[in-house]
Formats: structure tokens, sequence, C-alpha cells
């Protein structure tokens, strides 16, 4: 009798087990399909990187195939990083690892895969763009260059990619003999070469339109560009992944409690087309609130913006935040736009020498400038502290 | 013209067979690569056939004729910045990753044991060998098959001649020049064209 009990408690325990499982699996498979949903958090193995974040509920972003495997997951990543690494001359392309005469060199870091250097949801190891492996990977391959180059006996291998000198995938910037080209160089050139592109004012039926909800898709039926390059920088996207809009509250950066539930589209900074500093300058300040942001209107730049603003300077003189963060640029076919990306320009930062920087500046104070952390802090406001080698070693090298 | 032809229909004929991995199981009866009578060495000396009369054909037709002869554009190592020319060896390259992003079921690369650019030196044994046999052995071309991460390669190697004034006096002047002495009619490097087998 007790047998018979015994064994119809256990019965009834296997299928209330059953049961509990197949309605948990059916609720996680429930959360895990539903679009995007915030309740997907439960599934995240660990958060994410800073370039990652945002969109780190849109797991099939990334997580094509279920149990994805390594090919699939590269396959992500060139998704929406192959464009930029094509036009940024990748230095270090898969084809060249898959060439046999590299072989040798894969057993050493398998370069082949984005996954060896850039592995996600491991913010423990993450550093800077995105890199989950020690800073002195150079090491595994360029043990020879003290040799080559007697001015990098000795140099530590962490070193390479800091600012003015290296990095592994975007090279474009920098090279010797434009180091020598740019030797000797005064801090400050004598006339700006900075070409700013006057915002047209948006016809008045179209402002209509964006007042009324017409929204992001009415301006991006006149500004393409400008609206692709939004999508791919911080600011757009999580709405370009059909996740809720980008918000303060959601950010990593610091931000003012104020503008917490403000939701970002392009009204947000452009709302005063009369007032030549608010979509450039007072609508960044409106939600960053980090020290850099909060130095600017003591620093140099700002003066110069405001003097351009009231019209006793050229406008192509004055550095306000979009001057630097959102740079005016060609697109392929030569016409001239304002990239909305953001990130672009600081990925790595020395990008912002050629693109901003050296419009104003010589190469040598530019690349002393943006080594300088506690200046980068202070928004420009006094000297360089640090002093990059780099021109001085190309000079060496030719003399 | 005949001599184009002939060289394109091999090409076309042995590149679906050359990337043995992708191609689908041969259907019974189908003859094998090897029965279709192209040996590795023979679609080595075509591929090189077409990537020297290119090198040439750039070198002389836009390069020489619009720096030397016209005066019009220069060309030189940073040309995007200069807005110049490529140099022939930078458009070889160019043309040599495109070609390796493709997989294309071969790959190229134009080497030196004396290189400008230090990716441009020997990085496998086999490599090294055919480089010093072409330069030691005028006129000769050098085949071999080596292993490299666990795939077996026929590769062959061509010498790249200064044939001009130009070549040699660039490099040897050339602040990274590891060789200062190279005379017109020397072997300054070789064309190494690389088979799975
Ligand atoms: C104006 C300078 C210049 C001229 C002229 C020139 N080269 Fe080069 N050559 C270079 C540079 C620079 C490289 C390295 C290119 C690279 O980045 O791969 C190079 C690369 C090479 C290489 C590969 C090995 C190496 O040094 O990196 C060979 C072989 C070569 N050239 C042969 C020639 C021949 C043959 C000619 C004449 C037909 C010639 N070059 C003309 C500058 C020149």
């Amino acid at each position: 009798m007790a047998d018979a009990n015994e064994s119809s408690t256990s019965r009834r325990s296997w299928a209330l087990f059953l049961l509990v499982t197949a309605l948990s699996a059916s609720g996680l498979g429930a959360i895990m399909n539903s679009e995007k949903s915030e309740a997907r958090a439960i599934f995240l193995p660990g958060p994410t990187s800073s370039g990652h974040y945002q969109i780190e509920l849109d797991c099939a972003g990334c997580h094509t195939a279920s149990f994805s495997s390594t090919e699939d997951l590269d396959g992500a990543c060139v998704h929406c990083h192959g464009a930029e690494l094509t036009a940024s001359k990748d230095s270090h392309p898969k084809s060249k690892f898959t060439d046999p005469r590299n072989a040798s060199r894969i057993a050493e870091l398998d370069a082949r895969s984005c996954l060896t250097c850039h592995v996600e949801h491991a913010p423990g190891r993450t550093t800077e763009m995105g890199l989950s492996l020690p800073r002195d990977y150079c090491f595994r391959c360029h043990q020879e260059i003290g040799q080559e180059r007697p001015s990098h006996q000795g140099l530590a291998f962490d070193s390479c990619a800091s600012s003015g000198c290296h990095n592994y995938h975007d090279n474009r910037g920098i090279y010797e003999d434009f180091l020598v080209k740019h030797a000797g160089e005064p801090e400050v050139l004598s006339a700006p070469l900075a070409q700013r592109i006057d915002a047209k004012p948006c016809p008045s039926e179209e402002r209509a339109r964006l007042g009324s909800g017409g929204g992001d898709a009415s301006c991006a039926d006149c500004h393409a560009p400008q609206a692709q390059t939004f999508a791919s920088g911080k600011h757009g996207m999580r709405a370009a992944r059909g996740l809720k809009r980008m918000s303060p509250a959601l950010a990593r950066l610091p931000m003012k409690a104020s503008a917490a539930g403000h939701e970002l589209a392009c009204a947000s900074c452009h709302q005063r087309p009369e007032d030549p500093l608010f979509a450039s300058v007072t609508a960044c300040e409106g939600c960053h609130n980090d020290e850099h942001t909060r130095a600017y209107r003591d620093s140099k730049h700002f003066e110069r913006a405001e003097r351009a603003a009231r019209g006793e300077m050229a406008a192509k003189g004055a550095v306000t935040c979009a001057t630097c963060h959102m740079p005016s640029g060609e697109d392929e076919s030569g016409v001239m736009f304002t990239s909305h990306n953001q990130n672009d320009n600081l990925r790595p930062p020395e990008k912002m020498l050629r693109s901003v920087c050296l419009s104003c500046h010589g190469l040598a104070f530019s690349l002393d400038a943006i080594a300088d952390s506690e200046l980068v802090r202070k928004n420009f406001d006094g000297r360089p502290g640090a002093h990059v080698l780099s021109v001085d070693w190309a000079m060496e090298r030719i003399q | 013209m005949k001599n184009f032809r002939s060289i394109l229909f091999i090409l076309l004929a042995v590149s679906p067979l050359s990337c043995q991995k992708e191609a689908a199981p041969a259907p019974e009866g189908a003859a094998p690569p090897a029965a279709a009578g192209i040996s590795p060495q023979r679609f080595a000396d075509a591929l090189h056939a077409v990537m020297e009369s290119d090198r040439v054909v750039y070198t002389k037709n836009v390069v020489n004729r619009l720096q030397n002869k016209e005066n019009i554009i220069k060309a030189s190592e940073h040309w995007e910045d200069e807005k110049t020319l490529p140099l022939p060896a930078q458009m070889f390259r160019m043309g040599a990753e495109m070609v390796a992003k493709k997989e294309a079921g071969f790959t190229y690369s134009l080497l030196s044991l004396w290189p400008l650019n230090k990716q441009n030196k020997p990085s496998t044994d086999l490599e090294k060998k055919g480089l010093e046999f072409v330069a030691a052995n005028k006129g000769a071309n050098f085949y071999g098959e080596e292993e490299l991460g666990g795939q077996k390669y026929f590769t062959a190697v061509y010498a790249d001649v200064a044939v001009a004034e130009a070549c040699v006096k660039c490099h040897n002047e050339h602040k990274d020049a590891p060789r200062t002495d190279f005379q017109i009619g020397d072997v300054m490097g070789g064309v190494v064209v690389r088979i799975p087998l």
C-alpha cells in the first residue's frame, strides 16, 4: 500500500515537473520570439560592449541562427561593419589570413574570424574598440619590428595602438611620409581650412510636415545620407533596428536627469534653424552631462563659435560640438554632407586628426593634444601635456 | 589575339575545377580535372602570362607614357593623397588582394628577397627557395609543392626583372631599400602563384 502511494506520488511529481518544464519552455520561447521585447534581457549572458549595448536586445541581429556558428556571427559583424571596413582600407582583412602564405600566422592569432579579438558579453576583458584580447596582441606577428625600426626597439607592444601611431584596421590617417610632410607646422595654421556646410533652411511646407508628425521619415526624403549616417551612430541605431528610440535614460554616458525621458529623432536637435548654435551645441548640452561637454563653453573653440554666430568671423572658422563629432565630408559621388554618425570620428579618435584638427592646427600639436586625456576632458582648454614621438622619429629616419 | 583567347579559354575552363572544395561531385563518367589535360603548371603559367602582360601594359602604356613622355601625371606611393597614379607594384597588389577576397581557387603575390615593403618578403621556405632560384637562373621558372596549414599547394615562382631605369632608380634610392645596387636587367623579385592541390 505504501508502495502504491509512493509510486502515485512520484508519478504526480513527475507530471508536475513535466508540466512546469513545458510551460517554462514555451514561456521562454515566447519571450525569445517576441519581437525585441525587453523581457529578453534574461537571456543576456553578460553585459555587452559600449558599441552594442543599445541594440543588445535585438538578439537575432547577431545570432542570426539558433546556436550560431562562428561563420554566422562573423557574417553578422560584416553585415553592419563591412562597408566601413572596406572604406577604411582595412590593413588586416580576412583575405590576408586565408592566403596560404600566412597560414603559420593563424596559429599565432586566428585573424580570419572577428570573434578572435571581439568577443561580446565579456565585460571583464573588453576594452576600447570592443577589443577582448590583451592589448599587446601585435607582438604575435610583428616581433621583429625593433630590428626594422630602431626607434621602436624596446617599445611595449601594448603601446602600438596608442594615439598617433597604429591601428589594427584603419591606418589611412597616418603614414611615415605624411608625418614628414606635416613636420614643423605651427600649432595654429594661418588660414583655417574647415569646410562647414551652412544648413539650408528647410522649406516651410516640409517644416510643417515635420511638425505635424511626418518626423524622421520625411526628413530622410531629402536628406538620405544624413539619415543613413544617423542610423549607424549612437543616436539612431536603436530606432534603425526597430527598437524603442534611444533616450538619455538608456545611455551609459553621464546625461542630464531632466532629459531622461526624451526620445531622439531629427527634431531633437533640428528645432530652431534660426539659431546657428542650437543644433550644433545647445541641443547636445541639453542631454550630455560629462566633463568634456560641460567644459566646452570655457574653451577657445567655443569663443570662435560664438563670434562666428554673431557674424564677427567666417562660419568656417567656428568649432562647435558638431565640427568634431559630425564632420562634413564627401559622399562617394563627391557631394558634401554632414555625417550624422557621431561615433565614426571616434573609432579610433585619431580619425579626427585629418577630418577635423588638421584643418586649423599643425600635425604634431594635434597629435599631442588628442593624446592628452586630461586635456580632452577639459575640452582642449589649455596646452597639451603629452608628447607623441612619431613625427620626431619620422624626421630622424630621413636625416 | 588567338593566344589571348586560348588563355582565356583555359582560365574559364579551369577556374571552376580549381576550387575543388566547393565543386559539386562530378557525375558518373565525367572527366576528373587531371584528365581534362590541364596540369597545375600549365594553369599557373597561363595565369602568370595574364598577370605579366597586364603589369607591362600598365607600366608602359599608362605610367611611362603619362609620367615620362607626356608629363601629365606622376605615379607615387601615396597616390590617393597626392592625386597621382598607383605604382605598378601597388596596382599588382590591389588586383591580388581583390582576387584573394573572391576565393578564386588560387592566390598570387609579387615578392622579393630585397623588399621595400616588408610584407613582400618570402614567408615560406619554398617562396625563399623559389626567389633564390629565379634570381640565380635567368630566364628559368621555379615550380614546387608545399604544405601550408594542412593543405598541399602547387607553387610557381616567375622572375620579375628591372626592365626600365625607373625600376632601378626608385628601388635603389627608396628610404626603406634593403639593397641599393640593382642594375637594369637584374631580377628584382618574383611573382608567386599558388594553387591548392
Ligand atoms: C616610383 C618608385 C617605384 C618604381 C618606379 C618601381 N617600383 Fe617596385 N616598388 C615600389 C614600392 C614603393 C613597392 C612596395 C609596394 C607595396 O606596398 O607593396 C614596390 C614593390 C616592388 C616589388 C615587390 C617587392 C618589394 O620591393 O616590396 C617588386 C618585385 C618590384 N617593386 C619591382 C619593380 C620593377 C621590376 C619595376 C620596374 C618595372 C619597379 N618595381 C618600379 C616602388 C617602385
